[in-house]
């Protein structure tokens, strides 16, 4: 009798009044727990705290409200200006993070010299802890000493410093901007590690059957490279989603809503207001954005697993 | 349709000024139109290079390449209209087999309507029986198949020029067969100048109008397929070509009235004069005899050497058979025909006919006399079935 086949006996004879259909998930148990405890259970907590209006002043005084705070968000002013934040925050900061991430990937793809001290410069923005990447873009956009406003003059883009972070018709973009500078190098990375590996034969077949470089770039890269770009572009979506250090550190949200992302208004929501059952309504809203772009990430995944 | 020239070709990689590698030093190689090119050459010796400057996805570092006379140096890859199979096939495997066929009717430097396309890709595809396949992608196919894929992306657009990277380096002995005879049925009928690389002297001296073989990049020979077996320039050439090797030993020459007089060490013998086209002035030589061209002396009488051989091993190819022996000269390898009825330990005389006999100086390693091709009363073994 070999080793598992005595281990598998004594496990059968220890666990003999459980229920064959049962045994098996045994081994499983404590993974299940974990996950149960750390994830599963404050998704449900949330959730159910979304049915009771709640303060954090006095959480014992919780009164079951059903709906209510559902239809609070509806009903909330600033809500639409939020989402919409969100929505433009999370198109525009990931195209754009996108966009130019493949710049940055593609040059970095043998074009530039020393490579491999460009890609780690390149990373820092990535590497930094997001509040100091996030203090550094609230310094440069600040104020009277904002290095932003003294180039935009120097260009004659401007006349004079003009205020940003505390305007409402520019609060959004500096962050957007902040994240953009974060996320690109993350994205160039991936641009890098999927155009080196394709095969630089195909190149060559394809030079020689007459492809312009556009041509190879439209019908060679593109296409070898188009499940490394979704899958990227759907971690940049998520990432973009749930930001709320850049932001919050530029501009709290303000002035007013004008810079506000469904985060930055889940934060005000529960820590500001204390309004922990609208607070936890608009986390479950956010929550179900992020599982349908799970849902397409993991689709794609599957796609390219199975592609290769 | 189209004459190629190389000529001086050089390629260097890295710094030319520093310690470069020499890819391919002083080619000068002139193909005329529709002839089929072998480059042959043990591994490194700069095939590939070659053929890469010739198809322009290198740039030679000195020397000229011309298409019918034009120099195309500075013409780019894809306007060279070149058509290339590489030697890992290269196809592009996020297109099915019809649209890897069709890539290079499609670009636009090709005006071809789609339904042109559609029916030159069926054509083509028919041609080289993979109809089936024509929606598959290329990780659904067998090498032999892909073989046929990359073949068919470069028939399909009639250019100037075909490269072959060792295109059936990758395949069963039987199915690289079955491919040679059909590379070199459909270059014969669609015309088109063409250059392989082979490391495989077998497969070169089948399908080749003319041999390039090189070494360290520097060109041996070029020549037909008898030239480079009967009149090898040097012993490499004759090494490298013809199987199995040529068997090797050392000799002192004297001249006798007209006639060389060759010393081995356990056997001498003339060769008449009038069979050396070279004036000879050493004393020394290098004397080879092919293991095709010896026989036993008791089937064949010869003016040649005759030295006694015990056989070691006895390895039948095919109809043949190939003898390892050891005999008085020291190792020797001969191909004996059919019915042999030899077994190790058998004691056998083996000779060889005097024009058959190659002689080469042993310090520049050059031919001084090459092999001449007589009609041979019995043995079967002519330098036209060399790959037999
Ligand atoms: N891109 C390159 N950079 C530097 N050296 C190279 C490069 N390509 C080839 N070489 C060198 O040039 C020489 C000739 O290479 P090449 O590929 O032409 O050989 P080959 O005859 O095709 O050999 P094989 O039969 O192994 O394919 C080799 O010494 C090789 O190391
Ligand atoms: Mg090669």
């Amino acid at each position: 009798m070999s080793y598992v086949d005595q281990a598998q006996s004594s496990y059968r004879s220890a666990t003999r009044y459980i229920p064959e259909s049962l045994r098996v998930y045994l081994p499983i148990l404590p993974v299940m727990a974990l996950v149960g405890l750390f994830i599963l259970y404050p998704i449900a907590q949330a959730i159910y705290s979304s049915f009771f209006t709640k303060s954090l002043l006095a959480p014992s005084e919780a009164e079951f409200v059903g709906l209510a705070n559902y239809v609070e968000i509806w009903a909330d002013p600033d809500i639409h200006q939020v989402l919409w934040n969100t929505f433009v925050w999370v198109t525009v900061g990931s195209l754009a993070a996108i966009v130019l991430g493949f710049l940055m990937g593609w040059l970095l793809d043998e074009k530039l010299p020393y490579t491999s001290v460009a890609s780690a410069i390149v990373l820092i923005p990535w590497v930094l802890p997001r509040v100091v990447g996030a203090s550094i873009w609230q310094f440069m956009f600040g104020g009277s000493q904002g290095i932003v406003n003294e180039l935009l003059v120097q260009m004659g883009v401007i006349d004079e410093y003009i205020v940003m972070l505390g305007a409402n018709q520019y609060s959004l973009w500096p962050p957007i901007i902040g994240m953009v500078w974060r996320l690109a190098p993350l994205f160039a990375l991936l641009t890098l590690t999927s155009l080196q590996g394709i095969d630089e034969h195909l190149y060559e077949a394809a030079r020689m059957d007459g492809a312009t470089p556009w041509e190879q770039f439209r019908y060679i890269t593109i296409p070898m490279m188009k499940y490394n770009l979704a899958i990227g572009f759907l971690l940049m979506l998520i990432y973009n989603v749930r930001n709320f250090s850049m932001v919050w550190v530029m501009t709290k949200g303000g002035p007013g809503v004008s810079s506000s992302t469904l985060p930055v208004m889940i934060y005000r929501a529960a820590f500001i207001d204390f309004e922990v059952g609208f607070a936890s309504a608009l986390s479950v809203l956010l929550f179900v954005v992020l599982l349908v772009f799970s849902y397409y990430y993991i689709k794609f995944y599957d796609k390219v697993r199975g592609d290769m | 349709m189209t004459h190629l020239e190389l000529d001086s070709v050089k390629k260097v990689f890295g710094d030319p000024e520093k310690e470069g590698v020499v890819a391919v030093n002083d080619l000068d190689i002139d193909v005329p139109d529709g002839d089929f090119l072998v480059l042959l050459g043990p591994s490194g010796c700069g095939k590939t290079t070659t053929l890469r400057m010739i198809g322009g996805l290198e740039d030679p570092t000195e020397g000229e390449v011309r298409f019918d006379g034009t120099v195309v140096n500075d013409v780019k890859a894809r306007n060279r209209d070149v058509a290339m199979v590489f030697q890992d096939f290269a196809l592009y495997p996020h297109m099915t087999v019809r649209e890897n066929l069709g890539f290079g009717l499609r670009r636009e430097n090709n005006d071809m309507t789609g339904t042109e396309i559609d029916e030159r890709v069926t054509e083509v595809a028919e041609m080289l029986e993979i109809e089936e396949l024509l929606n598959n992608k290329p990780a659904q196919l067998s090498g032999g198949q892909k073989q046929r894929v990359a073949l068919g992306r470069a028939i399909i657009r009639e250019p100037r020029l075909f490269l072959f990277d060792e295109p059936l380096a990758n395949l069963d002995a039987k199915l690289r067969k079955t491919m040679r005879t059909e590379i070199d049925e459909l270059q014969s009928e669609v015309g088109i100048t063409s250059a392989y690389v082979t490391h495989n002297q077998e497969e070169a001296m089948t399908i080749a109008d003319k041999i390039a073989i090189l070494n360290d990049g520097e060109l041996q020979q070029l020549g037909t397929p008898d030239q480079v077996f009967n009149e090898p320039a040097n012993l490499f050439v004759a090494q490298f070509v013809g199987s199995p090797d040529m068997n090797l030993f050392q000799g002192a020459l004297s001249e006798r009235g007209d006639s060389y007089r060759i010393e081995m060490d356990a056997a001498s013998f003339d060769i008449p004069k009038r069979l050396v086209d070279t004036e000879i002035d050493t004393d020394e030589v290098l004397v080879g005899f092919r293991p095709q061209d010896l026989y036993q002396a008791r089937t064949r009488a010869t003016n040649g050497p005759e030295f006694d051989t015990q056989v070691r091993v006895v390895e039948p190819v095919g109809t043949e058979a190939i003898v390892h022996g050891t005999s008085a000269l020291g190792d020797v390898t001969a191909k004996v025909g059919r019915f042999h009825d030899l077994e190790p330990e058998d004691q056998m005389e083996l000779t060889i006919a005097p024009e058959h006999v190659y002689l080469f100086d042993p310090t520049t390693e050059s031919l001084l006399k090459g092999r001449l091709v007589t009609e041979r009363a019995e043995g079967g073994t002519s330098a036209d079935s060399v790959e037999a």
